[in-house]
């Protein structure tokens, strides 16, 4: 029975019908979307679904359980706060992507199958990529055809190990895979991309600085955590998770820590964070699934909130980079403040949201005995604290920069507040959230001896950075990533294709249609000559004494051989005249 | 808080000194914590008292020489893909 609705569709119909409306009311609509949304998805029962038939197969456009019901939430919960951070643009495009790309990344979560999943999947890439143009720089522009087309390929990828999946088992309905087929890597690989796992990752650090103030905010949270979600879904357990998981805390804050540009360096701690969430679904068990989920959840609020601080700085100064801010915090105290709540929040800090979650994921590692993982990862999250103080000192301490600013506008510093809220309300009362994870599994964050090992870690951490500050002056300065491959490989393409290739192209044109058919011309305008001339050409040379007697002797020696040709095939004629009239 | 270019209560020197003296202050209450409080021996080195303290700082101070580093080798000028 078909009596419920996907719940992407609130968003979709939302999406179009904000277009002819304007001020107050379109806000007001814009607000109401998320927030019904989210009311629907708490009354929506755990059994309910929604199926369509295409050709010979089932879609299933809903399906419930506890697992898509945590991203459901929180989805609706990040699309309200950024689209209340967003909600004083007058113009539609970016409200109506955004409002697009949230709908299709809750439409990926509630996909029953396959084919709905990939759909939902390309409409998310395509709106994402809307929220990136609608800055209208060419910088944005050419980031933005950098993204979409990687987000192609790996959209083709993942289609490819669907369509092969079908072949192998004869349905599209989506679950745990564990076979390791052909089909199953290629859809590891699509999801994998959209995690932004190294060295797929360059795309999100090479795009999501590009987009607007507010798409960013959009950006930070939903790409990246529904390809967590299809992980948790469809491949959890997968060792090879883990490693990439490990590496990508570390990679994150390495490359975090070498930018300039404020979001591109928040972008690279998404790379982070979801390295911690992916290592989670790599060790596969309850309690690591579970703190994936949480991770995912309270990242999303936390991360959300620094792109929503930093792009209150970039709309009230202009300016995104280390190195040419500071001394912000007395013109903006409280974008200052949300921004240190989200940064101790990340950097799980107790009594804030990253501490209840991501202990999570790395207690699961001590539990499975993955001693390595477990250093790896503490040491990332050490780093953590390094990339939020070498964040927060350039923009908001240190030398007061001489520009004009204050508090954005009232509905963004609202935003602002409401995630800081959630961050330390996460922190502190944990239990709410707990209740809604997917997976049976007890944890309790607070036990003294764990809250004083996270303590001595992180402040320790801070020590080494102050001790060691001067070895990170920021640079004003770009970073190398795996986008060199592609930027200067294409380029290196183009060159290949204009020099060698087309030269070779030409040479092959000139040879067949004009050095040839003149060749066939002249021949045929004096055979003789031409065979003659190619016959005796080594004489010639080896006889032309020098330049003056050439135009002669080249001119000559033809003529007398063409009348003595002339003179034999004469003969020969007269002689076979001769015997065939005898 | 006040306006830019106000000297105001963090910019005090003696607000500045404070803060260092009740870092240090916290930094040996949480060594101390870890006495007090001594972890379940999951690993061998959850023994070592102050642990964490020093794996927080070393992993620290290597990543950021680690950065140094690959700076070296992957920054480049702001203009180097145009």
């Amino acid at each position: 029975m078909n009596s419920w609705i996907p719940p992407a569709l609130v968003f979709f119909l939302g999406a179009f019908s904000i277009l002819p409306l304007r001020g107050k009311v379109k806000q007001g609509i814009l607000l109401l979307i998320p927030a019904l949304t989210f009311i629907y998805l708490l009354n929506l029962p755990l059994d309910a679904s929604v199926s369509l038939s295409f050709l010979d197969y089932k879609l299933i456009l809903l399906k419930v359980d506890k697992l898509s019901k945590v991203f459901g939430y929180i989805f609706a919960i990040a699309g309200f706060a950024s689209i209340l951070f967003a909600v004083h643009l007058r113009e539609n495009l970016e409200h109506f992507a955004a409002l697009i790309y949230v709908g299709s990344a809750i439409g990926v979560v509630f996909s029953g199958d396959f084919f709905s999943l990939y759909i939902f999947w390309e409409f998310m890439a395509v709106a994402s990529v809307m929220l990136i143009w609608a800055r209208r720089e060419k910088k944005s522009l050419d980031a933005g055809f950098r993204y979409i087309l990687v987000h192609m390929f790996g959209g083709l990828m993942l289609l490819a190990g669907i369509l092969l999946r079908l072949r192998e088992t004869g349905n599209l309905e989506i679950g745990t895979i564990h076979s390791h087929t052909l089909a199953s890597w290629l859809i590891l690989f699509g999801f994998a991309l959209n995690a932004a796992v190294p060295p797929l990752s360059a795309w999100l650090a090479d795009a999501y600085p590009e987009s607007t103030i507010t798409g960013g905010v959009f950006l930070s949270a939903f790409t990246t955590k529904t390809a967590v979600y299809v992980l948790i879904r469809v491949f959890p357990g997968w060792e090879i998770l883990v490693w990439f998981g490990a590496i990508m805390a570390i990679y994150g804050i390495v490359f975090g820590v070498m930018e300039n540009d404020i979001r591109r360096s928040l972008a690279y701690s998404i790379i982070n964070q979801v390295g911690f969430m992916v290592a989670g679904v790599g060790i596969g068990t309850a309690m690591s699934l579970n703190g994936a989920a949480a991770h995912a959840f309270a990242h999303i609020i936390y991360k959300g909130l620094l792109w929503m601080t930093t792009g209150s700085v970039l709309y009230m100064t202009g300016k995104s980079k280390c190195t040419d801010l500071g001394g912000l915090y007395k013109m903006m105290p409280l974008t200052f403040i949300c921004f240190i709540v989200a940064a101790l929040s990340i950097s799980s800090f107790p009594l804030t949201s990253g501490f209840t979650t991501k202990t999570m994921i790395i207690q699961s590692a001590v539990n499975n005995h993955l001693n390595l993982i477990y250093l790896l990862l503490e040491i990332a999250s050490a780093g953590v604290l390094l990339h939020y103080v070498d964040l927060v000192l350039p923009i908001f301490l240190g030398k007061e920069c001489k520009l004009e600013a204050s508090d954005p506008k009232a509905n963004m510093v609202i935003a602002m507040i409401i995630f800081a809220v959630l961050c330390i309300f996460i922190g502190c009362y944990p239990k709410p959230l707990y209740n809604i994870l997917p997976y049976t599994a007890a944890y309790s964050p607070y036990a003294p001896a764990h809250v004083i090992s996270i303590l001595q870690l992180l402040l320790f951490s801070g020590t080494a950075f102050f001790v060691l500050r001067p070895f990170l002056k920021k640079t004003d300065t770009i970073t190398l990533d795996t986008d060199w491959f592609y930027r200067k490989g294409a380029r290196a393409l183009l060159g290949f294709i204009n020099h060698p290739l087309a030269d070779f192209g030409n040479m092959g044109r000139t040879l067949f249609f004009d050095n040839i058919p003149h060749f066939l011309t002249k021949f045929a305008e004096d055979p003789q000559e031409k065979i003659l001339s190619l016959i005796l050409m080594p004489w010639r040379l080896r006889h032309i004494p020098s330049e003056e007697k050439e135009v002669h002797k080249i001119r000559s020696i033809p003529v007398g051989i063409a009348v003595s040709l002339a003179v034999i095939s004469l003969s020969l004629f007269c002689l076979i005249f001769f015997f065939k009239m005898r | 808080m006040g306006e830019r270019g106000k000297i105001n209560f963090f910019d005090k020197p003696e607000t500045v000194k404070k803060v260092k003296v009740a870092s240090y202050v916290v930094l040996v209450l949480s060594v101390i914590g870890g006495f007090t409080f001594p972890n379940a021996t999951h690993h061998f080195w959850d023994g070592i008292p102050g642990f964490y303290a020093l794996l927080g700082f070393s992993s620290c101070a290597a990543l950021i020489i680690l950065c140094k580093l690959l700076g070296y080798w992957l920054k480049k000028r702001k203009d180097y893909y145009e």
